[in-house]
């Protein structure tokens, strides 16, 4: 009968050796909730498996020389639930608390995600606005350090090699930086645990005393093959002052960036409206206590 | 593989597929039953169990990960013939109706009681939100959780 070999490293260390004889049939498993499904619908039932879950290492969750580091171990329940997240890349927390139920949470990581590389993900567009970087190690020992664009190269794609395990998420920690995450899910009776039709990521560098927004990096997902920045809604942003008015501009822009993504394909034509949803509560996470002084949220006219 | 690991307090040895799933190994290997499979991709929670204090869709976790952790199956909520509290505030509140949910929400229900023995009605919400019942409409199931967190 076949079978899986199955390696539990323990350590770093151990995790190199079982790299070095990495191969076509062998799969790194970092959580499994998406794997598990994958192997099982292409009739894979043999090769030698890796699980990450035994490497203590790589469970933390730490700021360190200026950045918010996650290992690869951490699950989206530990990254959901840590206020060193939410404080340093909101956008990041919100992201890992709508990943899938309480079951999936417990389970997955964001090391998976990446892997995984699904264009709905919702980690993915996240960490793209953060401008995290992953770090990998692989079967020589020999570690790199990747941007997400660089990492993520399409649907179910990673420029991952088969001997390369993702050990560390690198999140630069920035001055003034506020973040959000939003989620426009399937067409579906539940609220929760829906797979993202639409998600959108907001990091924008704001200076309260000068009441002037000086960076902003928006991403899109779910809407192409892979996240990408809305150049557009982030100029808009840009060196701006959060206004009434400038929300009603960066959701139009948000509206275009996907009416252009979808490319006329009727079917997804319901992303456009989703991207303005999606966009009024961003821009009320980011600015809504500012433009209305905390009594109520911002609304498009 | 021989995987060594507990279930509902009781030590198992067994010599299976590591890539095997949970579930199936619960099912088939060991006999508890109880536990139940719904869609077999993480989106029912019919099959949810206990690991290591964390609930878990059974059938999205592999044989070799559980080796080493502790598990408890919906067979594991009954003491000396005794059903749970929980079990016994699903029954007072009819929060049962075809059942086939009932394994996987009381495990959900029960991980959650674990770690927040007191939850308001939002937090079970969210915790049941991973579990699909298509008889009850959730209510009764909330009442039934809120009924075991105020006797605590």
């Amino acid at each position: 009968m076949e079978q899986f070999l199955f390696d539990t490293p323990k350590s770093v260390k151990e995790l190199i050796e079982c790299l070095k004889n990495a191969d076509e049939s062998t799969y790194i498993l970092s959580g499994g909730t998406d794997l598990t499904i994958k192997l099982r619908s292409r009739g894979v039932y043999s090769g030698r498996l890796i699980d990450m879950s035994g490497i203590s290492e790589l469970r933390h969750i730490k700021t360190e020389d200026g950045f918010l580091k996650i290992g690869a171990n951490a699950t989206f329940t530990e990254i959901g639930e840590s206020d060193i997240v939410e404080k340093y890349a909101a956008c990041v927390a919100h992201a890992a608390r709508q990943v899938g139920s309480k079951q999936i949470r417990n389970a997955a990581r964001m090391a998976g995600n990446i892997a995984n590389s699904s264009p709905r993900g919702d980690s993915i567009p996240a960490l793209f606005a953060m401008d995290a970087r992953i770090r990998t190690i692989d079967g020589s020992g020999k570690t790199a350090i990747r941007t997400m664009d660089e990492t993520v190269t399409g649907i179910g794609r990673n420029s991952l090699k088969k001997d390369e395990a993702i050990i560390e998420i690198i999140i630069p920690i920035k001055k003034d930086l506020i973040s959000a995450f939003g989620k426009y899910g399937r067409e579906s009776s539940r609220t929760t645990v829906v797979i993202a039709n639409l998600n959108v990521a907001a990091a924008v560098e704001y200076n309260r005393i000068n009441n002037v927004i000086n960076d902003a990096s928006i991403v899109v997902g779910s809407a192409a093959p892979v996240p990408y920045h809305a150049l557009a809604a982030e100029n808009i942003l840009k060196g701006s002052k959060p206004t009434a008015e400038l929300g009603e501009r960066f959701v139009a822009a948000l509206m275009e960036h996907v009416r252009e993504s979808i490319n006329g394909v009727r079917r997804y034509e319901n992303k456009i409206d989703e991207a303005a949803g999606v966009g009024i509560n961003i821009y009320n996470m980011l600015f809504g206590d500012i433009i209305t002084g905390g009594d109520s949220k911002w609304e498009r006219k | 593989m021989n995987i060594v690991f507990i279930v509902n307090g009781d030590e198992y040895r067994i010599d299976t597929d590591p890539g095997k799933r949970l579930l199936d190994v619960l099912r088939e290997d060991i006999g508890f039953t109880g536990t139940k499979e719904g869609c077999g991709e993480g989106e029912c929670g019919a099959c949810t169990v206990i690991v290591d204090g964390l609930a878990v869709n059974s059938c999205l976790v592999m044989a070799g990960q559980i080796n080493g952790k502790e598990v408890i199956t919906v067979e594991g909520l009954e003491k000396d013939g005794e059903l749970d509290r929980l079990q016994k505030a699903f029954i007072s509140n009819g929060a049962v109706q075809c059942g086939y949910c009932t394994p996987g929400m009381l495990m959900s229900c029960k991980a959650l009681l674990m770690k927040n023995p007191h939850p308001n009605e939002e937090e079970i919400r969210l915790a049941i939100a991973g579990n699909l019942c298509r008889c009850t409409g959730y209510t009764k199931i909330v009442a039934a959780v809120k009924e075991v967190s105020q006797d605590v």
